[in-house]
């Protein structure tokens, strides 16, 4: 999300610090989520809402109207405030209500000392969805109903993860929006680590790095990142040694594959 | 024989000095990933801060040129083969703008447009590396064009006149004879490039778009034979190139000229063809989704050669005085000038050769139609002597011409009227000249002021082209010193035309026509009277 959507959403995220985080939140959470559908779903809808040559009592006025006694008056605060923002585009309006929902989720997550555990489990995730092309192809059709997407993550992960993660994934996968199932669930990750003003290193290493080297590695990655460092650790022996590091836009390589890459170029 | 024996070791020894010298650093990289790829192009996801026309790096260190820089996602054209690049690879800013290497050293070779040699004759030592996407000479820096810049094809050198510094566009069909104009154009230079003074000599470049390898294999035959290579750079982007190449060429070769003309010197580019271009172009931009406008080409096709063009310049006496002339080709359809490109390319020279099908099957080659052929510098790029000779050659053809659209529909002719119609078949004659066969100057004006002067009008059209070639010779030995003054300081004067006149009057009575007869028959003889005869009796005496 970049221009006039970024400052709306930073805005309407300063405006939420305030809400108190309690069970009530994840169910608003949920609420919100279930709108990000129905609004992405329709496009006139979608259209009318973040269409800024309507003003915007109109705006929340129908936000109102077409959700006011279904979803909870917090749920309904928090859709009244996003219609009456400006988005350059109608795709960021279904993004913000989404990413708002996902922080609600997350906050609570942290207001139960689960955070971590999620972002783990998330990360997990991504690397299962990854791995596995069938799982891919099937989260990322778009012939196949949300309904069935959502359940083939339940029943995938239903038991073995936290509340908090299959909530958020079940709705990852139902509102997919053109996105790979990866790319989301990454996303996902990101806003969760922003709810504690991190950012996310995905570190590639060829053994497991001892508790030293990790404090190290963060160390250094949150000197350059100017934040703190959730670190997401792959084991890939391919890479046979060394480091490399993924932060944001950027990468670090220091690893011997992508040295005998460069010697590689110079001699052939 | 000599064996050469090389120990493991020491080939082990040569390994590790060349990898020693190799310092893998860490890399700090912005990177973006591949969403899509196909048809040359891909999309890349990520990287901000990419800049235009800035070099990307794929996977496995494929390059690809940034040309789309959206909201979200940029339009790279790859440089190469495209066949391992898959969805969500990564992609790394180089942080380079495209630019080749130039100099010297690429006299005399055959490159591609990135400037990497692929005559096999080893690496190029390159003086320096220039942009490609830079800015033309400004109006300033720019002097008129005056110079010539000789072609050595009589009937362009006579009436469309090209000087150094100025584009000079070769249009015609297929097969019409547009690149021989411009390879007889290089071989021209050979003489300047002899004199070893840099103010005469032309350095050429070649550039190749869209053609058939075998066509670029042919031209570099032929230069080579006509020892016009040394001072000649190809730049190939042959049909089995991807589209990307063939974009850039041009401006690979723009850039390498350039280099030269800003040190002042004087370069001679030839585009073979523009239309290969731009129809590249048009494949580029239609797959990175750009809108398509009249014939499918985009919208800036015409800025895509206008800023090409104007990069061939003549510089000021202040920014040393180079020049870059250049020779775009255009190839038509069916002699077709109105579509799109030729148009365009029409109004952004300073001129056209336009070559005809029919002329070139009906044996007048150089095929070029003198009538729809113009130079808008024209006659202040010509030296004093042409000038002199070739304003009635102009005039007389294009009379010519006008009188023999009307006398194909009768045959009575007044004497005038007929000796107009001999004297244009005999021009035209004198106006074909075999391929590779680049004319001297002083040839070229003693021929046109036979022609022109009516020196040639008792000569049979079909003798015409023997008859100037025996003449030529023939001045050359018995008029030496004359051919000489007019070769030295270009200008024709009344005493060399004297000495010219009296030469072609003494060769006409030695010269014998192909059917077998003298050009100049001796003055009839009436017989001698009986009486005039005073017969010696010769008497048999037997002794």
């Amino acid at each position: 999300m970049l221009g006039t959507s970024r400052e709306s959403l930073q805005s309407i995220v300063t405006a939420l610090q305030s809400v108190a985080i309690d069970a009530a939140a994840l169910r608003t959470s949920e609420e919100l989520f279930e709108v990000s559908r129905v609004v992405a779903t329709d496009k006139a809808l979608r259209n009318f809402l973040a269409d800024s040559g309507q003003s915007v009592k109109a705006r929340s006025a129908l936000m109102s109207d077409l959700f006011g006694g279904k979803v909870g008056p917090q749920a309904l605060e928090v859709l009244t405030l996003i219609a009456s923002s400006r988005w350059s585009s109608d795709a960021d309006l279904v993004g913000a209500i989404e990413s708002i929902a996902a922080r609600l989720a997350f906050s609570y997550a942290l207001s139960t000392n689960n955070l971590d555990t999620v972002e783990q489990e998330l990360f997990a995730i991504t690397r299962l969805v990854q791995a596995n092309s069938e799982l891919q192809m099937a989260l990322t059709n778009p012939a196949l109903e949300p309904q069935v997407k959502a359940g083939v993550i339940h029943d995938l992960l239903s038991g073995k993860v936290n509340a908090v993660t299959l909530l958020i994934s079940g709705h990852v996968v139902s509102n997919l929006r053109d996105q790979r199932a990866d790319t989301a669930f990454s996303q996902m990750s990101e806003i969760a680590a922003s709810i504690r003003n991190r950012t996310v290193a995905q570190v590639k290493v060829a053994i497991n790095l001892s508790q030293d080297q990790t404090n190290r590695l963060k160390a250094v990655l949150a000197r350059i990142a100017g934040t703190d460092i959730s670190l997401n650790v792959i084991i890939d022996p391919n890479i046979l040694g060394g480091v490399s590091v993924r932060l944001g836009d950027e990468v670090f390589d220091g690893s011997i594959q992508s040295r005998l890459e460069q010697a590689r170029r110079v001699l052939v | 024989m000599t064996e050469i024996s090389i120990r493991p070791d020491e080939i082990r020894a040569a390994i590790e000095k060349s990898v020693a010298s190799i310092s893998p650093a860490t890399s700090r990289d912005e990177v973006g990933r591949v969403i899509e790829t196909g048809d040359g192009i891909a999309r890349v996801e990520g990287l901000h801060s990419a800049m235009t026309n800035e070099l990307l790096e794929f996977e496995g260190g494929l390059r690809g040129l940034a040309l789309n820089l959206d909201v979200k996602e940029i339009g790279v054209v790859l440089l190469g083969d495209g066949a391992g690049i898959e969805e969500g690879q990564t992609v790394r800013r180089t942080g380079e703008i495209l630019s080749v290497p130039v100099g010297d050293g690429f006299l005399g070779r055959v490159v591609d447009p990135l400037g990497n040699p692929i005559d096999g004759l080893g690496p190029i030592k390159a003086e320096t590396t220039r942009a490609l996407e830079l800015q033309a000479p400004s109006v300033v820096q720019r002097q008129p064009v005056k110079e010539p810049l000789l072609t050595g094809i009589k009937a362009i050198d006579a009436m469309t006149a090209i000087g150094r510094g100025q584009r000079q566009l070769i249009i015609g069909d297929r097969q019409t004879g547009k690149t021989a104009v411009a390879i007889d154009t290089i071989i021209n230079q050979k003489g300047n490039w002899a004199t070893g003074d840099p103010k005469k000599q032309v350095k050429c470049i070649y550039v190749a778009i869209g053609q058939k390898g075998s066509t670029i294999a042919s031209v570099k035959a032929a230069l080579e034979e006509n020892g016009a290579m040394e001072y000649t750079t190809i730049v190939a982007a042959p049909a089995s190139d991807p589209a990307g190449f063939k974009y850039l060429a041009p401006y690979t070769g723009s850039a390498i000229g350039q280099h030269w003309m800003y040190n002042g010197q004087h370069v001679l580019i030839v585009f073979d063809d523009l239309s290969k271009q731009a129809e590249a172009y048009r494949a580029v931009s239609l797959l990175l989704r750009r809108p398509p406008g009249r014939e499918a080409y985009p919208g800036d096709v015409f800025y895509l050669h206008s800023r090409l063009l104007e990069r061939c310049a003549k510089l000021s006496d202040e920014m040393g005085g180079g020049s870059m002339t250049g020779l775009p080709i255009i190839e038509t359809k069916a002699n077709d000038v109105s579509a799109y490109i030729p148009t365009n390319v029409i109004s952004i020279t300073d001129g056209q050769c336009f070559l005809e099908s029919d002329l070139f099957n009906s044996g007048v080659r150089p095929a070029i139609n003198v009538g729809i052929s113009v130079s808008r510098v024209g006659g202040s790029a010509q030296t004093k002597s042409m000038k002199r000779v070739a304003g009635r050659l102009r005039l007389d053809l294009a009379q010519f011409r006008e009188l023999e659209a009307f006398a194909a529909f009768g045959s009575d002719l007044d004497a005038a009227s007929k000796a107009q119609l001999d004297r244009g078949a005999r021009l035209v004659e004198l106006l074909k000249q075999p391929q590779y066969t680049p004319f001297k100057l002083e040839d070229e004006v003693i021929s046109v002021w036979a022609g022109t002067t009516g020196q040639l009008d008792e000569v049979p059209v079909e003798d015409i082209r023997k008859f100037e070639k025996d003449f030529l010779d023939y001045a050359h030995r018995e008029a030496a010193s004359a051919v000489k003054e007019l070769a030295e300081t270009n200008v024709l004067s009344d005493e060399i035309v004297a000495v010219l006149e009296k030469t072609i009057s003494d060769f006409k009575k030695t010269f014998t026509t192909s059917s077998g007869k003298l050009l100049i028959n001796d003055e009839p003889v009436e017989a001698l009277e009986a009486s005039d005869i005073d017969p010696t009796k010769i008497t048999k005496v037997v002794r």
